[in-house]
């Protein structure tokens, strides 16, 4: 591979790049948008994860031991699940365990699959290809699974959809013909921008991967192969751990016979806020 | 034939009723009545498999329902106070019941005739989210009749309706060749048609 090598952005410019920020602080000063703070505080949060991620890989990269990189890609399942923890606000006792099983099962499987039969690197767990693929991998089912599980437990643990459920178990469809018709909506959510993503790519936007590798000095056909791939690990990612969330949910919060656990026993139902 | 045993009703923190031990038989009409929370509309939900008994048991036909609610909800369907009509046609909401089933579905004059039976003169390729409150109910009504059912629950049937509609909904209910029928009623008419009737009084059934 030919590498022109990457013009360094250096101090300076990288503080010039800074002063992109002032155009969103105008447009919110001008529409009275009381944004300002929240803005200063995403940068200051970026700033400081881009650092701590550079210092990690720097040392990920140098020691490049398998044991290592699989650790660092055990700490991003975690972030991952305390994400959607955080954003669904669902409070399930078991849940951040479940969803460490869905990232392992649902994107673990699929970086495995890159690794070992398409991308083979040497060593296999070679860092400088695990952790990339990983997070692209692991970020895009994170954001799935938060679509897919919002959608489902404000339908399932709302008054209208128990109701919906109700009326499905009383016209006579079994637990699970009830859970595929609950459920697809939540499915279909979490796999559209993804879909939208696969089927608009390249026309307008470079895709951020891409750029990266373009940037570096690959070919472009190298990065587009690289490109193709890892929207197939995504849309492979996506579907099977917000699936396999789903089901988890469903599992959690319905019984074999269809009723809502709690219902029999105690009355308190698990909350969303 | 229900038969009780020790049941308690309890849908939400508190006891409503029991424990209640007795036998129900809804082949010649089963009439439920009681003030409003003693229980009726959870009696029913049982009735229909959707909820289990905080205490005790209920067996359907000498064969208790816990462990096979999911089978006795093809037998047994509930129509709700409140019904919920689903799909994009009141056609596909009518016959919900039968393709979950995988049954054969009614032809447009069957579902027409139906309708027509219970008072309605509605388009089948109506959106039913624009149906009246009585409108649904019977719709929703008819969505069970078409079922093929060893027992009918039905909640509040006839409230909200006018004298004429009541009358063909009852007639259809309780003509030749339907299933049993447990009412949840306040209305004199179901008192006259049920042979058998019970009150939810202070937690416990009463027959009158």
């Amino acid at each position: 591979m030919k590498t022109e090598g990457v013009a360094e952005l250096g101090m300076l410019g990288l503080g010039l790049a800074f002063l992109l920020a002032l155009a969103p602080l105008w447009v919110f000063h001008d529409m009275r948008l009381p944004l300002g703070k929240q803005l200063l505080g995403a940068l200051a949060r970026m700033v400081l994860q881009l650092s701590a991620l550079g210092l990690v890989l720097e040392v990920l990269f140098r020691v490049n031991h398998s044991l290592l990189t699989v650790g660092w890609l055990l700490v991003m399942q975690g972030a991952a699940a305390h994400t959607i923890l955080s954003r669904t606000g669902l409070k399930l006792p078991g849940l951040p365990l479940m969803l460490l099983a869905v990232l392992c099962a649902g994107g673990g499987t699929v970086l495995a699959y890159c690794l070992a039969v398409v991308v083979r690197p040497h060593p296999l767990l070679y860092a400088r290809y695990a952790i990339p693929l990983g997070g692209m991998i692991l970020g895009n089912s994170m954001n799935g699974i938060t679509l897919a599980l919002e959608k489902q437990s404000a339908r399932l643990l709302g008054a209208e959809g128990r109701r919906e459920w109700d009326l499905l178990l009383g016209l006579g469809a079994s637990v699970d013909e009830a859970r595929r018709r609950f459920s697809s909506g939540a499915l279909r959510l979490a796999l559209l921008p993804t879909l939208n993503t696969t089927a608009t790519i390249g026309l307008v936007s470079i895709p951020g991967m891409m750029t990266g590798q373009i940037l570096g000095g690959s070919p472009p056909a190298t990065a587009i192969g690289y490109q193709m791939m890892i929207m197939l690990a995504i849309l492979a990612s996506v579907s099977l751990s917000a699936w396999l969330a789903l089901r988890l949910l469903h599992w959690r919060l319905v019984d074999r016979e269809g009723l809502f656990r709690g219902e029999a026993g105690l009355p308190e139902t698990p909350s969303v806020n | 034939m229900f038969q009780l045993h020790k049941l308690v009703l309890a849908p939400g923190p508190r006891i409503l009723a029991g424990p209640l031990s007795l036998g129900l038989d809804p082949r010649q009409g089963l009439l439920l009545r009681g003030a409003s929370g003693s229980g009726k509309s959870s009696l029913l939900r049982l009735m229909a498999g959707l909820a289990r008994p905080r205490g005790g048991s209920i067996t359907w036909q000498g064969l208790s329902l816990e462990g096979r609610l999911a089978e006795h909800r093809l037998i047994a369907h509930m129509v709700d106070q409140r019904p919920l009509l689903k799909g994009a046609s009141l056609r596909e909401s009518l016959c919900l019941g039968l393709s979950l089933r995988g049954l054969a579905l009614p032809s447009e004059d069957q579902l027409q005739e139906g309708l027509r039976q219970l008072g309605l003169d509605l388009p089948l390729d109506q959106d039913p989210s624009r149906l009246s409150g009585g409108e649904t109910l019977r719709a929703a009504l008819l969505r069970g009749l078409l079922l093929p059912l060893d027992l009918l629950l039905l909640d509040e049937p006839t409230a909200g309706l006018d004298e004429a509609a009541a009358n063909l909904v009852m007639s259809a209910v309780m003509a030749a060749g339907r299933p049993p029928v447990v009412v949840v009623s306040h209305e004199e008419r179901w008192a006259e048609a049920c042979a058998q009737r019970f009150e939810l009084r202070q937690g416990a059934l009463h027959e009158n």
